[in-house]
């Protein structure tokens, strides 16, 4: 009877382990970023703000729901985030929403996967009036996990 | 995954960089010339597989007495080998930077962007990482 516990723990574990390195495959599949003309698209969503240091983090969120993601691509939903140096949140919103209109260059045609935030693409603001030293951007999160969650963990990334 | 690491909070870093950044003018520094990354493209040859795509970088390329680490991400390809090919054409064509400075980032690095402004959807096709910019700086004030 020992002997049955034994091997049906060994069992159940051998399946948790192989459970888990399927899903950290499927987690490393090919997810291509969402192109440039959705973020510019979704640039008017960029609406909460968070205080990140001596900067805001502005997030956007969904038409419907305040935490959803601004939209659904590839079987994820996309949430944008940006850190802005402003001196009220109205100023930090208003930024971002340029920031999200103007980017031009994807950092990666190809998300990276982040085992905290899950998926990850970057966007590059080029344009000179932005270039005094900084780089300036928009990164959008691909995930299908509860939107709150994702968003408080990578607000506690960022700061 | 290690490169993965970098670049993601490198990105991060990046973008929270962005008070500090306006302070930086003593440390600025000027990302290889588009010729330089034309010159360097048949040196690309190193890749690994990630995220269901290729990095293929150069470990070490010097330019200017700095040591820049070359990377081009996201490549998709069959084999390492295409890979390795379509990571030195990206090279072979990139047309402009991102910014003409390298950006700061975490821990005294530095980042350039390139791309090929003929693609519909410019991505950056190319990073430069500098590493240890402030202790080859100041090894080299001393």
């Amino acid at each position: 009877m020992m002997f049955f516990r034994v091997i049906s723990k060994v069992v159940l574990v051998v399946l948790l382990g192989v459970a888990g390195v399927a899903n950290a495959q499927d987690k490393q599949d090919l997810i291509m970023c969402p192109k440039l003309d959705k973020i510019h698209q979704a640039a008017s969503l960029m609406t909460h703000t968070q205080w990140c240091k001596e900067n805001y983090c502005v997030v956007s969120s969904s038409e419907s729901r305040e935490s959803g993601p601004a939209f659904y691509e590839g079987g994820l939903g996309w949430w944008l985030i940006t850190v802005v140096a402003a001196s009220s949140t109205d100023e930090a919103i208003l930024k971002a929403q340029n920031i999200a209109t103007e980017v031009s260059v994807m950092g990666s045609e190809v998300a990276r996967y982040d085992f905290i935030l899950s998926y990850v693409c970057t966007y590059l603001v080029t344009s000179s009036s932005h270039d005094d030293g900084r780089a300036i951007g928009i990164l959008a999160l691909g995930s299908d996990r509860k939107p709150q969650a994702l968003i408080m963990q990578s607000l506690k990334k960022i700061k | 995954m290690r490169m993965l690491n970098i670049i993601i909070s490198s990105i991060f870093s990046l973008f929270l960089s962005a008070t500090a950044q306006a302070k930086m003018d003593e440390k600025m520094i000027a990302c290889p010339s588009v010729d330089v990354i034309h010159r360097i493209a048949p040196l690309m040859g190193k890749a690994d597989r990630s995220n269901g795509a290729y990095d293929v970088e150069i470990p070490v390329y010097r330019d200017n007495g700095l040591s820049w680490h070359i990377i081009s991400v996201g490549i998709i390809a069959h084999s390492s080998e295409e890979a390795v090919v379509i990571a030195q054409n990206r090279c072979a064509s990139v047309s402009h930077m991102v910014y003409p400075f390298a950006r700061k980032f975490e821990k005294s690095d530095y980042v350039c962007f390139y791309y090929d402004r003929t693609l519909p959807n410019p991505f950056v096709s190319i990073y430069l990482f500098q590493n240890n910019y402030l202790t080859q700086r100041k090894n080299s004030d001393n």
